[in-house]
């Protein structure tokens, strides 16, 4: 039997009402992608760092670990205190802070 | 959802309160735990978080503004800023401290099954914004302007969403936390700030860009 469009989209509708909202990330999911994404960075920084300034390697970390920082932000938008808004817009902040965060935990020292 | 109507919800509170052994608390009764922490050791350059625009708010937040109207309302009558003085200070660090003491920290999903929902930890369990929220009434409750205490959202140290009290005072921000007894000036949280509630209407707005200079990601 084919459904008129609006009938199927009421259905849909009182399903999704029924279902209620989707899925939220679990627990700890943001912070688990959170700590790849610095080990990612971590590692990464230490190999380039033998080849290159540190301002310059804790670019390039930052860079090789674009699919680990990826997983990180679209774990933590399953956070109910944020939306898809907020997660872009502090995204700068949140690399200035891994940049900072590579440079203060691997000291002045040569690597 | 607990509570039906305000009425009831100011009833429980209160009771929760009493159990706590927290409520109506005299400014002087809360001075004498709180040395550690000296208002003479307050930074001399106040700093504060800039707010860049509206955000959209929690949705939890605004089924918890349904039931607790009078927790949302803003009263523009009120001073924006808190004056501080060593009375205030020591009510703020002892409220922080005894309410992070008191109340059990439990996620919304461990406790309720849910994945989000604000309230006053009535029954002694609740999660970031909880602790926060009770800490406001009260705080309000010794008489603090509210609409200088803005409930705010961060990232923290382990990467993940949390909700603090931001103290909007003449010595700069000042964050209210679960995780420290520790009063701190906003930048030296090492949090990212996203947004907070407003000081001008029942709504939030965006916190600016830059993340606090000094990171507490190893703690």
């Amino acid at each position: 039997m084919t459904m008129r469009p609006p009938r199927r989209l009421a259905l849909c509708m009182l399903a999704a009402a029924l279902l209620g909202p989707a899925p939220r990330a679990l627990a700890g999911e943001a912070a688990d992608r959170h700590q790849v994404w610095h080990g990612c960075l971590q590692r990464s920084f230490t190999l380039q760092a033998a080849l290159s300034s540190r301002s310059l390697a804790a670019d390039s970390a930052l860079r090789a670990c674009r699919d680990e920082e990826a997983a990180y932000l679209s774990a933590l938008s399953g956070s109910p205190l944020l939306d898809a808004d907020d997660i872009s817009r502090v995204r700068p902040a949140l690399i200035l802070r891994a940049r900072g965060w590579l440079l203060r935990r691997n000291g002045a020292r040569s690597l | 959802m607990r509570f039906a109507g305000s009425k009831r919800v100011s009833v429980s509170a209160r009771r929760a309160l009493g159990r706590l052994a927290l409520g109506g608390l005299a400014l002087a009764a809360l001075a004498a735990p709180a040395a550690a922490q000296t208002y003479a050791a307050l930074p001399a350059v106040p700093s504060a978080a800039s707010v860049s625009g509206e955000a959209r708010p929690i949705s939890a937040w605004v089924t918890f503004c349904q039931s607790y109207a009078a927790e949302c309302a803003v009263d523009r009558s009120e001073p924006a800023s808190i004056a501080l003085t060593p009375a205030t200070w020591n009510t703020i660090v002892s409220v922080n401290r005894r309410v992070n003491k008191a109340v059990r920290a439990m996620t919304d999903m461990d406790h309720l099954s849910v994945p989000d929902r604000w309230d006053m930890a009535e029954d002694g369990i609740g999660d970031c914004e909880d602790f926060q929220l009770l800490k406001r009434h009260m705080l309000a409750e010794a008489g603090l302007p509210r609409r200088a205490m803005r409930m705010t959202v961060v990232i923290d140290e382990k990467g993940e969403g949390h909700a603090v009290l931001t103290l909007i005072t003449d010595r700069g921000d000042f964050i209210l936390d679960n995780k420290t007894s520790t009063v701190l000036p906003w930048r030296q949280t090492g949090y990212a700030f996203i947004k907070r509630e407003s000081q001008d209407a029942v709504g939030w707005v965006s916190l600016g860009r830059a993340p606090s200079p000094t990171t507490t990601a190893n703690r």
